[in-house]
């Protein structure tokens, strides 16, 4: 794929040689960018995962999967208007967001400078190596992901459709070209260079989250077959819509509008991406290189001497005020004040944590929802219920989890200050480290569910959420003792990968040990006394447990590393 | 002793790194540990810090065994290792509390000595800044101060002048003779020679896991005037520097 890429780039070569670019450096430049893209590891929002050296067919297949969900309107709808209309907003959105998180990578590498622009490579080539990358970039996502609808257009409209159908994306992505360029100005004017890379992540979050409930609720919410009736003439204000005016084209291939007006809309889809290319070109794309020339020099000024950037006031004590709280003894102290602090710093945890448990209530909305009901009758039904056990269990996953984000770090070398000081059990280390990301961020999470809980299902559940909270507590320190007992921050991002067996145990208790639990504590949903008596022995558990994890020995976390390396 | 090494050997997997060392440190001495790449001037630190617990032979610091009594040999040594690695998204303050902390110091203890040499260091300012900005030698001073923070016997420096300005250098190396005064021990592993003939009491040579010289810089120069660059050069490089240079220069053309 990346040859096939090169050679489609490097084509015209005689015309990029004719406009002052030397045709072998930009090759070369061109090669290495399509090198590293293929390398990237490909999961989302983690800097995590083994390198790849197929990413760019896995992001192509990927794609081709995505653009399958976005006929689905299509094939659903009556009015294919309206279908179109719902294609190009879903594909628009979506590739708005793909551009933001994958263009950030490439935006935020100021390798190149150091690299690239101290050998003798003309400025017009290194300004035609990034734009034929874009190019090359849009061609192996925009064009998988539009298969799909390629093939739609043939069904309904023929070989007018096939040449029609290409018209339309070009349009589309022009559009879309357009508002990411306008996203990244308003980016690097609103947000400090620091901030740049924190905040392209959570858009990566918020991008994942959306991909993921659409996957899970647009098929079932078009396979009641209700939205099938829906009339566009109900929706004049379609009309203002840059998509509606792309899905109004088709009415020139023949597809009947139920919309007056179908000519102008139709003139308008043409004229929105004249203007946006104008606009970019003229003013958005010097502004956009001006920023980012800041934006490099901002990150040098950083790197030379050591200018501050980040300063940690001393008199932030929460951290320190909870672990006299919540440890007793000095190694628990040290692991909840370093898990506290690095936490809420290392990008790679937070956005671990954060996606996790944002997937949750998507999670539960899923399957709470039902195909027969309306998402109204089964809000209604909520509260005649016992799902809110499912709420409160589900947060289990996200515990289990937790205790796996704490063990790993790019700064796992940093580590080996724990060998060389005089820590004789490390267990209360760990369990401190562990108490720490607990305190806060599963703390808050819970009592935000309970709170909705309670808002919902009434005070009758409050012995139920206290049940349910010493259960995942119990959970969170088995899946300790049992599979995940490293020291904080000291295992590579790559060592998940290498877990082999025991991820087949992790992922055994991750399923039964929880749906256990919440299955006796469903049998004992009608008896308060029954309840009270499964609390007591949990608690006993929990008390157990902890206890035997706080005299683990260092040749119990040898034989934890050892096995990661088998 | 402050050090003892008897019959000490260890290897990694079939490659023997450290073969038969014996080697007795007396309390209040500076010991340049010396060796080309691949030595195993490292693997001996590790043993030393108890960072690698697999090896054959004694190792005694302070008077306790490495392999059956860690915990003590840790409370009695400092230890700066080569690579500048730390949690580097704490701040000074943040991270040498932590390793306060680990050793069981008192908080006002650690943030009285921690105030004191960061300042010394001139980087007393920066206590409160993230250290993912800071330049190599910052980060030099940090580790050297959380190395020095409970006051140990034994120091052992694994090429602690890294990264650090002309300025540190002299502090650090001034340092070395003030903790040496102290009747503190000194493991000083480097490869700068001209630090390491200047700033040791003895110099112990090693090659291919074994001792080849072992004495103070007079006595390895056996009455000539060699530095001990030069020396270095005559026990471990196998072929001759000029030729090898010669021979890189040549590939250029």
């Amino acid at each position: 794929m990346s040859r096939f890429l090169l050679w489609l780039c490097m084509l015209p070569s005689r015309l990029w040689a004719s406009m002052g670019a030397d045709v072998a450096q930009l090759r070369m430049l061109l090669w290495v960018r399509l090198l590293l893209d293929n390398r990237r590891p490909v999961q989302m929002g983690r800097s995590s995962g083994k390198p790849s050296n197929y990413r760019i067919w896995i992001t192509t297949i990927v794609s081709v999967f995505v653009g399958l969900l976005y006929v689905i309107p299509l094939l659903a709808f009556k009015d294919l208007i309206a279908g179109w209309t719902i294609y190009y907003t879903a594909f628009g959105f979506l590739y708005v967001f793909t551009l933001i998180t994958d263009l950030g990578h490439v935006l935020l590498d100021t390798r190149e400078k150091y690299i690239v622009q101290t050998r003798p490579v003309g400025d017009r080539t290194i300004l035609l190596a990034r734009l034929l990358h874009l190019f090359s970039y849009l061609v192996r996502t925009a064009l998988p992901m539009s298969l799909g609808g390629w093939a739609a257009a043939i069904y309904y409209s023929g070989w007018k459709g096939a040449l029609w159908f290409p018209v339309t994306l070009f349009l589309l992505l022009a559009m879309v070209v357009f508002a990411v360029n306008v996203f990244y100005i308003a980016l690097l004017r609103l947000v400090k260079p620091a901030r740049f890379s924190a905040v392209l992540s959570y858009f990566q979050i918020v991008f994942a989250i959306i991909l993921f409930a659409s996957y899970q609720f647009l098929p079932r919410l078009l396979g009641n077959g209700e939205p099938a009736n829906l009339n566009l003439a109900d929706y004049g204000i379609v009309r203002f819509f840059p998509a509606y005016w792309l899905g109004s084209t088709w009415g020139w291939m023949g597809i009947p509008v139920a919309l007056s007006g179908s000519w102008i809309t139709g003139l308008l889809a043409f004229a929105l991406p004249v203007v946006c290319l104008v606009l970019l070109v003229r003013i958005l794309a010097p502004q956009f290189a001006r920023r980012l020339a800041l934006l490099d020099s901002g990150n040098e000024a950083q790197n030379a001497g050591g200018a501050p950037r980040m300063e940690t006031s001393p008199k932030k004590v929460l951290g320190a005020r909870l672990a006299t709280i919540f440890t007793r003894t000095r190694p628990a102290e040290a692991g909840f004040l370093l898990s506290w602090a690095l936490t809420t710093r290392s990008r790679s945890f937070r956005m671990r944590m954060i996606t996790s448990l944002a997937y949750l209530p998507v999670y539960f909305v899923y399957l709470i929802s039902s195909s027969r009901d309306s998402v109204g009758e089964t809000l209604r039904d909520l509260p005649n219920t016992n799902k809110f056990l499912m709420l409160l269990y589900m947060v289990s996953f996200v515990v289990m989890q937790s205790v796996s984000f704490l063990a790993m770090s790019d700064a796992y070398k940093a580590a080996w200050i724990y060998r060389t000081t005089p820590v004789e059990n490390p267990g209360a280390l760990v369990l401190g480290g562990i108490t720490a990301v607990w305190v806060k961020y599963i703390l808050p999470f819970f009592g935000a569910i309970s709170l909705v809980v309670l808002s919902v299902w009434g005070l009758r559940t409050l012995p139920d959420i206290l049940l349910a909270g010493v259960n995942i507590v119990a959970f969170g320190l088995m899946s300790l003792y049992l599979g995940n007992f490293y020291l904080p921050f000291s295992l590579p991002e790559k060592a998940e990968a290498n877990r082999g067996a025991r991820n087949v145990i992790r992922l055994f208790l991750a399923f039964l040990i929880p749906v256990v639990l919440g299955g006796l504590h469903y049998l004992a949903l009608k008896m308060l006394w029954l309840k009270l008596l499964f609390l007591a022995l949990s608690g006993i558990f929990m008390w157990l447990i902890w206890t035997s994890l706080k005299e683990k020995s260092w040749a119990a976390i040898d034989k934890s590393y050892r096995n990661l390396e088998v | 002793m402050s050090i003892s090494l008897q019959n000490l050997s260890a290897r990694y997997g079939e490659k023997v790194v450290l073969n038969n060392i014996q080697l007795e440190i007396p309390a209040g001495q500076i010991i340049g540990y010396i060796g080309p790449n691949g030595a195993g001037k490292s693997t001996t630190v590790k043993i030393l810090t108890g960072l690698l617990p697999d090896f054959q032979g004694e190792a005694t610091v302070a008077g306790f065994d490495v392999r059956t009594q860690p915990l003590e040999v840790k409370k009695r040594i400092g230890y700066v290792p080569e690579v500048a690695e730390l949690y580097d998204l704490l701040t000074p303050h943040e991270y040498l509390h932590f390793v306060g902390v680990l050793h069981g110091m008192p908080k006002a203890l650690v943030d009285e000595r921690m105030i004191k040499m960061l300042s010394a260091f001139g980087i007393g300012e920066n206590m409160h800044q993230r250290m993912d900005t800071f330049s190599k030698g910052m980060r030099q001073k940090v580790l050297l101060t959380s190395g020095l923070l409970h006051n140990p016997e034994i120091v052992i420096l694994d090429e602690p002048l890294s990264g650090l300005d002309a300025n540190a250098v002299i502090v650090v190396k001034q340092l070395l003779q003030v903790l040496k005064a102290e009747g503190k021990t000194i493991f000083y592993c480097s490869h700068m020679m001209d630090v390491v003939e200047k700033v040791s009491d003895r110099i112990v040579l090693l090659k291919e896991g074994q001792i080849v010289a072992d004495g103070t810089i007079d006595a390895l120069r056996q009455g000539g005037n060699a530095s001990l660059e030069e020396l270095f050069a005559q026990l471990t490089l196998s072929g001759n520097a000029d030729a090898q240079a010669a021979e890189i220069a040549a590939a250029l053309q």
